[in-house]
């Protein structure tokens, strides 16, 4: 019984440390914004690409470009307002493999 | 002992969970987005500019990119039915400018296309559409048909039906009323006009009149006027005068 208190008590730590997360990725968000205007059409192309290919690795995919949901959604609907910009980015969509 | 136990578990699940910004089916659209605003750029007679209007409107007003994706594919028959006086354009420009954001807007621009003759048009989708070419799509088809505005244009951007200030003021062109001229402005030119012409008319007679004299005072001779100082033997004959 001992053991099950434990790992309950592990398990509920564990989860106060995951929500302690969000926190620092929200400190570093105007970064992520300012890394994801840095990107090209053509990367964001290419990113969006592979995420539309594995959704579920959608988060990994952002993380490893220092971006965060909410970073990529800006960078993207702003090169929707180009249309050459869009075209640049539907070239590098289709290369990814879609 | 239990009760001990359903304790920290109760914690656990009550704990918040980091909130997702976008689900699956957002994060697909968003990433296709960009791909119908370039499929619909490539296809003749969409100007860019007014494309890119369009989208950064709907990007303020927070339409979600799946709904933003149905009215994209929407504009190339927008843009052939609209009426000049009401584009569609502006028209999503006024609506956002009265304060509809989001699923409002997207609303009222349902509406207006189903006055392009597009009875079913249903914007407030759940899933995107993938759009790579425009081609592809139903409502090129549409486009090429043709389609043409049916329900009348209740919305006069300058505040009333054509001609409506020329008839108040009684004038007779649309550059009296744009250029601030008035219908006296318009007579004295006329006047000052129809003077010149009479001048040109009296100085033409004049002209006219001295060349008759010098037409008389010609030399009916024969002789050609050449390099031989009038000695050559002239073959035209001359008709004398009688009276010479």
């Amino acid at each position: 019984m001992k053991k099950l208190l434990l790992t309950a008590l592990l398990l509920t730590t564990a989860a106060c440390n995951r929500t302690a997360a969000p926190s620092v990725a929200q400190q570093g968000q105007p970064a992520a914004v300012a890394q994801a205007e840095a990107l090209a059409p053509e990367q964001l192309g290419e990113l969006g690409g592979q995420i539309r290919k594995d959704p579920a690795r959608a988060q990994q995919l952002l993380a490893q470009h220092g971006l965060t949901e909410e970073s990529f959604e800006q960078a993207v609907r702003k090169v929707a307002e180009d249309p050459a910009a869009s075209k640049k980015y539907a070239d590098a969509f289709k290369k990814a493999g879609v | 002992m239990s009760r001990l136990l359903m304790i920290p578990l109760a914690l656990l699940l009550a704990l918040p969970r980091p909130a997702q910004a976008l689900e699956t089916d957002e994060l697909l659209a968003l990433v296709t987005l960009p791909l119908a605003v370039a499929a619909v750029a490539d296809e003749e007679g969409v100007p860019a500019l007014e494309l890119a209007n369009l989208v950064a409107t709907l990007n303020n007003a927070g339409v979600e990119p799946a709904r933003m994706i149905e009215v994209v594919r929407y504009v190339p028959v927008a843009l052939v039915a609209e009426a000049p006086e009401a584009p569609f354009v502006g028209f999503v420009e006024a609506s956002v400018a009265q304060g509809l954001r989001s699923d409002a807007l997207v609303n009222v621009i349902e509406d207006r296309l189903r006055s392009y003759d597009l009875p079913d048009v249903q914007l407030n989708v759940q899933q995107a559409r993938l759009i790579t070419d425009i081609r592809e799509d139903e409502h090129f088809v549409v486009r090429r048909r043709g389609v043409r505005r049916t329900a009348p244009v209740v919305e006069h951007p300058h505040g009333g039906p054509p001609g409506q200030l020329k008839k108040e003021r009684g004038e007779q062109t649309g550059a009296a009323i744009v250029h601030g001229i008035t219908r006296q402005d318009v007579d004295e030119v006329r006047k000052a006009e129809r003077k010149a012409e009479r001048k040109l008319d009296r100085k033409a007679d004049r002209g006219g009149k001295k060349l008759k004299a010098k037409v008389d005072r010609a030399d009916n001779s024969g002789k050609g006027n050449g390099r031989d100082n009038g000695n050559g033997k002239g073959n035209g004959g001359g008709k004398k005068e009688k009276g010479r």
